[in-house]
């Protein structure tokens, strides 16, 4: 395997170095250390690494995967597949689209520009807005991990969105990733940093065509809240059912701050991705949602993090999962609360629906508690479809597959309801409601080859 | 049922010894338990553990995996002590012109 | 047509008449530290058979080659080379009864403990015999063919149903301390019930006390065979001071079909004490088995009784309650293996922390993929009494089959102020408050017990919480 000639574009020293030539002195420096920081990092193991002993990674070869792929026919048509989504979701919203070759739409951010919002590509804002950038890639350090390591060395053009003290942003903002192409590697990279009281509705959007060979997704998203300040994040996923998703979504809540984030998961082969909610400062309030559905061999695995670290601070999650084939879905939520985080509230439910037998759920929720004043708790359930509600339905006339279809939004509806966004929302339902009905799970639809 | 699969000289695994071997791609611990040879799944059916790396007990005719314990009956697969509860799978053995071959058994149940 | 026969239930006094005999540690004594010469001693001073000296070797060696478990409670302080695997020389036996520290004797006093217990139980006296009790039992037990015996008995005396059961639930390799123990293992209960026979007087394994009951490595055994039903009960709520500061025991339950098997600890070892326990059962078609399982004491326990449903309709309860106090780590739970259909598990685990202390919930859910109606309940609560303890919840669930319903909740809290107030309102000083809530937290624990625990329970705790409230 390492004797092979390096792919032209693949994972590996070339594309940091081209990376770092067109970066300022001191990005260019943390891609590099967090190069040798990756290549250093043994893969994640099963038997050694507690948090991934249910999701076997064996199988992927990063340095096989293209992260500068030189033009591409496709790059348009992708770019089209997002707008098109965001018209859907939120037809006002600014709009950031992003492929392999950097960020490829900028569209709709001049009301958001006059309020003073910066909306730009990371890489712009690594030159233009340096303290803003270094103070948000603090909160991913270069060596944390494999997969952060690699996304700090080789993420590429990117949503970068200020907002100032006291703005409400006008319009939401959509930052779209995108790709095709047989062993594609792209690198999402979302940050968001609010100054004080400022306010913004941000929109993710992840996705690739259908059955186009394999794909490498390796995302991370940075939210910092500044005092005061509220987010509502929605975050789509829907890569083709033969890509590899590792991500990091991470928040970090100073006072009085608060976060409503609403992750909706539909695609990829194997996905394992980190939600973490920082609760640094007094009263920050995160609420987290998940909708997942798997189907066929998928192997979804969700990890989050509740960490309260100042007093009076509140945090709920709740995520639901239905599965059904030979799916997998694993889930690991921890909350801890720091001795001086009295008077926390932190909860956690996951609730998980098998539809097929083959399907399987697992559900580790965790506490570490060093506080006493708090209330905390969590709830994990895994459960059949009730064969009962199915009898019951088909003998009212309804077909199995719409009964499926109605059982699991039925499942799924307090989940979608706690959505900060009404049209994110509704987009979700009817994507839930198809891929129930059988449709592929990939967000674009399958184009001519790449 | 699954072809022979040659598999290494009869020689090479003395009494008492295992091996293991790679059948078109499935992991088979094979044994000698006095001059009679068994193959079984190599991995445990309790956890990720390799059963030719156990200890092989000749006067039972069982093998106990390496990581929790577990005793399995060579000739039946079976899981004789927890942890373990399910079976290995037993496969076909056969020596010809001292050459050991073996045919993976789809149909046991594993 | 087998009928269940019973034992008539003798009432219990605490009137008994003690003696004290002479223990007979002159034959043999052992070096500190583990070796193979240290376990053939062991095995040749009890005059097993030679399967056993092998079992015990290939254990040392599994125990040798096993690194220290990476999670669960930290036990960096167990020097595994100063420790008596065996004897202990008698000098260190005894210790005098000033040296016994207030809180325990205090405890005592609270809890009204005979004096000779006493002593036993804070180390000062070598031994403390029930004889008389027991051999009253006894009698009864014989009658109906059921044997409780210690295990070295139980080897020598019944081979083949021994040899037939010894390691089959719990092998040597299991894991460290389950090696460590099959080594050295030395004490301990076995209790074989036949068929249809139920024993309604609970098996104290306190009736049979002497320093080697009491010991390190104590390896139980019990086999109830079809539709028998037993009761078994170890440790007492008393503080116990032991100069051992390790022990491993291992406890091996056989459930056959629709036989009810309850077995109740109550652990409150002194905080010098590592007190790591594998305890495993299996039940077959119908049977029933039940842990409950109080910790007290100890500086650290690391203990998850496990249940493996094999058969049809079996049932498995855990009922877990522990207290952890200043410099003290339970680390406790439960694990619940469901491999035939139609099973079903319920654990309850009650958790209070204060002063410090810390406690950690682990438990294990498994659903086997061929099972179809399993259901299983897993519901923990702690409370923690103030701001420097600590607790810490993982269960692990793996649901392999789809047509199951699962369960897990858990909540961490502190006593609420209303609740406080409102007792308090009614006359109660905080502390009684405090008190009272406590025993009402710990009550479906509480209320498994004989009476005689529970009484003793409860007034342990309120003799916990005194001083609690600052």
């Amino acid at each position: 395997m390492a004797t092979q000639l390096q792919t032209p574009g693949a994972i590996g020293p070339e594309a940091v170095t081209t990376r770092a030539a067109n970066a300022p002195a001191w990005l260019a420096e943390r891609r590099r250390a967090a190069w040798e920081a990756y290549t250093a990092l043994p893969m994640p193991d099963r038997t050694r690494d507690e948090d991934w002993r249910r999701t076997d990674i064996r199988g992927l070869e990063p340095d096989e995967y293209v992260v500068d792929p030189g033009p591409t026919g496709h790059g348009a048509g992708l770019v089209e597949a997002m707008r098109e989504m965001r018209d859907r979701i939120a037809p006002d919203a600014a709009f950031v689209a992003s492929t392999r070759n950097g960020v490829r739409a900028l569209e709709g951010a001049e009301a958001l520009r006059a309020q003073g919002v910066t909306v730009c590509s990371l890489e712009d804002a690594a030159v233009h807005d340096e303290a803003a950038v270094r103070r948000a890639l603090a909160h991913v350090p270069v060596d944390g991990s494999k997969f952060t390591a690699l996304w700090n060395a080789l993420w590429r053009g990117g949503c970068f969105v200020h907002v100032p003290t006291g703005v409400e942003a006008a319009v939401p903002v959509v930052a779209a990733h995108s790709a095709a192409g047989d062993h594609a590697a792209i690198l999402p990279a979302t940050v968001v940093v609010l100054e004080a009281g400022a306010s913004l509705t941000l929109v993710e959007l992840e996705a690739s065509p259908a059955a186009q060979g394999t794909m490498l997704s390796d995302a991370v998203s940075i939210l910092h809240l500044g005092e005061g300040s509220r987010l509502d994040h929605c975050l789509l996923q829907r890569w083709s059912a033969s890509t590899w998703h590792l991500a990091t979504h991470r928040g970090v809540l100073e006072r009085d701050s608060r976060l409503r984030f609403f992750a909706a998961t539909f695609g990829s082969r194997l996905q394992k991705v980190y939600w973490d909610a920082l609760l640094e400062g007094q009263g920050a309030d995160a609420t987290l949602t998940g909708v997942c559905f798997g189907g066929g061999d998928q192997h979804l695995d969700h990890q989050s993090l509740q960490a309260h670290r100042a007093p009076a601070t509140r945090s709920d999650l709740l995520l639901k999962v239905a599965v059904r084939d030979r799916a997998q879905s694993v889930y690991g939520g921890l909350i801890t609360v720091d001795r001086a985080a009295q008077r926390t509230d932190g909860y956690v439910q996951n609730r998980n629906l098998m539809l097929s037998r083959g399907a399987r759920a697992s559900g580790i929720p965790m506490l570490e508690i060093k506080a006493n004043d708090v209330r905390c708790s969590h709830g994990v359930t895994a459960g059949h479809i009730d064969t009962e509600q199915r009898f019951y339905l088909q003998s009212r006339g309804v077909d199995p597959e719409a009964a499926d279809r109605l059982i699991v939004r039925g499942f799924m509806q307090d989940a979608l309801d706690r959505s900060p966004h009404a049209g994110f929302a509704e987009f979700v339902g009817g994507v839930l409601d198809e891929v129930v009905a059988g449709h592929s799970a990939a967000g674009v639809e399958a184009e001519g080859p790449s | 049922m699954s072809e022979w699969v040659t598999v290494g000289a009869a020689a090479d695994i003395p009494p008492g010894h295992a091996a293991l071997v790679d059948v078109d791609g499935t992991q088979v611990a094979v044994f000698n338990v006095n001059g009679e040879f068994f193959a079984v799944d190599d991995t445990c059916s309790h956890a990720e553990a390799s059963l030719s790396e156990g200890e092989l007990d000749p006067e039972g005719c069982t093998i106990e995996c390496p990581m929790h314990g577990s005793c399995f009956d060579l000739r039946t697969g079976e899981a004789i002590s927890l942890p373990a509860y399910d079976p290995v799978r037993v496969h076909r053995i056969e020596i010809v012109a001292g050459v050991l071959r073996v045919a993976i058994d789809e149909t046991a149940v594993p | 047509m087998t009928m269940a026969v019973t034992v008539e239930a003798h009432e219990l006094t605490k009137d008994y008449k003690f003696g004290f005999h002479d223990i007979d540690v002159s034959v043999f004594r052992t070096e500190k530290g583990l070796s193979p010469e240290v376990v053939a001693a062991i095995s040749a001073h009890k005059n097993e058979p030679e399967w056993m000296l092998k079992f015990r070797l290939k254990a040392l060696s599994h125990f040798r080659k096993r690194a220290m478990p990476s999670w669960g409670a930290d036990l960096s302080g167990i020097d595994f080379d100063n420790i008596y695997y065996y004897v202990k020389p008698t000098e260190e036996q005894s210790r005098s009864w000033d040296d016994v520290p207030d809180s325990i004797r205090q405890t005592f006093d609270k809890l009204g403990i005979p004096e000779a217990e006493r002593k036993f139980l804070a180390g000062v006296s070598a031994q403390y015999d029930s004889e008389v009790v027991y051999h009253s039992i006894r009698e009864d037990l014989d009658k109906l063919g059921v044997v409780f015996g210690d295990c070295d008995t139980g080897l020598r005396d019944h081979p083949e149903i021994f040899r037939k059961y010894f390691g089959t639930v719990i092998p040597a390799n299991d894991n460290k301390f389950a090696a460590l123990n099959s080594a050295v293992w030395s004490g301990g209960s076995f209790v074989y019930v036949p068929k249809g026979v139920r024993v309604d007087i609970p098996l104290q394994a306190y009736f049979r006390i002497n320093s080697d009951n009491m010991g390190q490595f104590e390896r139980t055994l019990i086999i109830a065979e079809e539709g028998s039903y037993v009761h078994y009960i170890e440790g007492c709520t008393a503080p116990t001071y032991s100069s051992d500061s390790l022990h491993s025991a291992v406890v091996e339950i056989i459930a056959h079909k629709d036989a009810h098997v309850r077995y109740t600890t109550i652990q409150n070892w002194s905080n010098n004490v590592y007190n790591l326990v594998t305890k495993r059962a299996v039940a077959y078609e119908g049977a029933r088995v039940e842990w409950i399982d109080g910790n007290l004491g100890s500086k650290v326990t690391m203990k998850y009784p496990a249940i493996y449903l094999m058969g049809e309709h079996a049932h498995g309860e855990v009922l877990s309650a522990a207290f952890a106090g200043e410099g003290q780590h339970q680390d406790a739970g439960s694990k619940c293996i469901h491999v035939a259909s139609n099973t079903t598990s319920n654990v309850v685990s009650r958790s209070i922390s204060k002063g410090g202390g810390r406690t950690s919930y682990r438990g294990h859910i498994k659903v086997h993929e061929k099972a179809t109606g399993v259901r299983s309940s897993v519901r923990c609560d702690a409370l923690l009494l103030d701001e420097e303890s600590q607790s810490d919840t993982y269960p692990y669930m793996d649901i392999d089959s789809p047509d199951v319903s699962i369960g897990h909740e858990a909540t961490v809290s502190k006593i609420g102020d209303e609740q406080i107030f409102y007792l308090m309102s009614r006359g109660l000083s905080e502390s009684d408050a405090t008190a009272l809530i406590v025993n009402g937290f710990f009550e479906p624990f509480v209320k498994e017990l004989p009476m005689e625990y529970a009484v003793e329970l409860n007034r342990l705790l309120a003799v916990q919480m005194e001083g609690s409230v600052g």
